[in-house]
């Protein structure tokens, strides 16, 4: 079965290999490892968007 | 200038060369003069020719028994009839007012078709008067325009379809925004590379069953380009140039219901909103060319949207938790066409929490066994 892994509340995970932003719940790949992913706060992945005219 | 001899006889009648008096050309100046002689038994000093044509009559003096051949009367082409008039006295209102008046039979007379006014438009000439007095059902970008400028036909309000010839390079921003149109039509082999951002907006009136074909050379798709737009599909051709999109790229297009992006593209460039704001759309289709990642902003505000395809070995960093319509089934597809990265670096495929309650764990086995992270 996947290897789950959950942030704790308010927090994301993020990938430390490319930076990638992912959400609290992590299955890893068979090969990946946690200690890949690190946890931001949520709000860390709000991207900034362009206003539009 | 050239004489035109006419002799008045006796009997009424008058005698020239040719079949009928040739008096000139339309539009003619003193080419031409009338030169009367007349039989000695007719009398009277005062001497006149009358002219009549369908749209006039006008009756001249001769002096000396000769008339240079009028403007008034070269300026109508056509059949003239001619009398030649003598008299004691003056004619008052076409009436004879002495005690003395010879008129003579009416003869034809011609004044030919002339060219010099006429104005008669090119081809070209006509499409553009079309195009820019609005009434064209058919808007054909004459071919000696190959550079259409900003603002263009912005709010061209007949509807009409557009015609885009081969030989046009280059669309400028908002040159057809606003416009009635109700298709646009990139005539075959068009070597256009780059549609400007808001150059087709807001066309509101494409037909429903209107689709856009994206001629293969175009490889620059500017911000908002057919934003609200009333596309219902868009088709990019065989072999696209096409990469990437931009912020907006795919913007508030309200009629649109499925998308798929060309062999060969690469990704999204910019913060965000690449594909938004779309209210029907159903479909997303995506090739496996991808190489940019895309972040959670690129695809967003799309309620209808059940249903990102990814091309077979699909290799590349997504983020679709915002895309929370997402069905179970297209989901199990994603998994399916994940490349197999066991051997190499995982990569993350990110759905979003209210995606990954609709799948279960056996589901997202199938991806986690490629080596993918799901998330």
């Amino acid at each position: 079965m996947p290897n789950k892994h959950e942030a704790e509340p308010g927090k994301i995970f993020k990938s430390k290999i490319d930076g990638t932003y992912l959400s609290n719940v992590i299955y890893l790949g068979c090969e990946d490892s946690i200690d890949n992913y690190e946890q931001v706060d949520a709000s860390e992945a709000e991207e900034l968007y362009e206003e539009e005219e | 200038m050239y004489d035109i001899k006419i002799k008045a006889n006796a009997n009424g009648r008058l005698e020239y060369e040719d079949p009928v008096v040739r008096l000139g050309t339309e539009d003619e100046l003193s080419r031409a003069r009338l030169v009367f002689s007349v039989d000695d038994s007719i009398e009277g000093a005062i001497r006149y020719v009358k002219f009549k044509h369908a749209k006039a009559t006008y009756l001249y003096r001769v002096t000396n028994d000769v008339l240079v051949v009028p403007t008034t009367v070269t300026k109508l082409s056509g059949r003239w009839f001619i009398s030649f008039i003598s008299s004691n006295n003056v004619v008052t209102n076409n009436v004879p007012t002495g005690s003395y008046a010879f008129i003579s039979e009416p003869v034809e007379a011609v004044v030919s078709d002339g060219i010099l006014s006429a104005n008669t438009q090119s081809e070209e000439s006509q499409l553009l008067c079309g195009i820019i007095g609005g009434t064209a059902d058919k808007v054909v970008i004459p071919t000696s325009v190959t550079r259409i400028r900003e603002y263009c036909l912005s709010y061209y309000q007949a509807f009409a379809t557009l015609i885009l010839h081969p030989d046009i390079s280059y669309i400028g921003s908002h040159a057809f925004e606003g416009g009635k149109f109700q298709r646009i039509e990139f005539q075959e082999g068009i070597a256009i590379t780059s549609i400007q951002e808001y150059s087709f907006q807001r066309m509101e009136n494409l037909a429903s069953s209107y689709v856009l074909k994206v001629p293969e050379s175009v490889s620059s798709w500017g911000r908002n380009a057919f934003g609200s737009s009333n596309l219902g599909a868009i088709k990019f051709e065989e072999g696209s140039k096409l990469t990437t999109f931009v912020s907006y790229a795919i913007f508030n297009m309200t009629a649109l219901k499925e998308l798929e992006l060309p062999a060969g593209f690469l990704g999204f460039t910019g913060n965000g909103q690449t594909i938004s704001s779309c209210s029907v759309l159903a479909k997303i289709i995506l090739p496996n060319s991808f190489t940019y990642a895309i972040i959670a902003g690129h695809i967003v505000d799309n309620p209808s949207l059940t249903d990102i395809v990814l091309g077979s070995n699909w290799n590349c960093v997504a983020n679709f938790s915002k895309c929370t319509n997402l069905s179970a089934d297209s989901i199990r597809a994603m998994f399916a066409s994940l490349k197999n990265l066991t051997g190499s670096s995982a990569k993350a495929l990110t759905l979003g929490s209210d995606n990954l309650a609709k799948i279960t764990t056996t589901d997202i086995a199938v991806a986690t066994a490629k080596n993918w992270t799901v998330s």
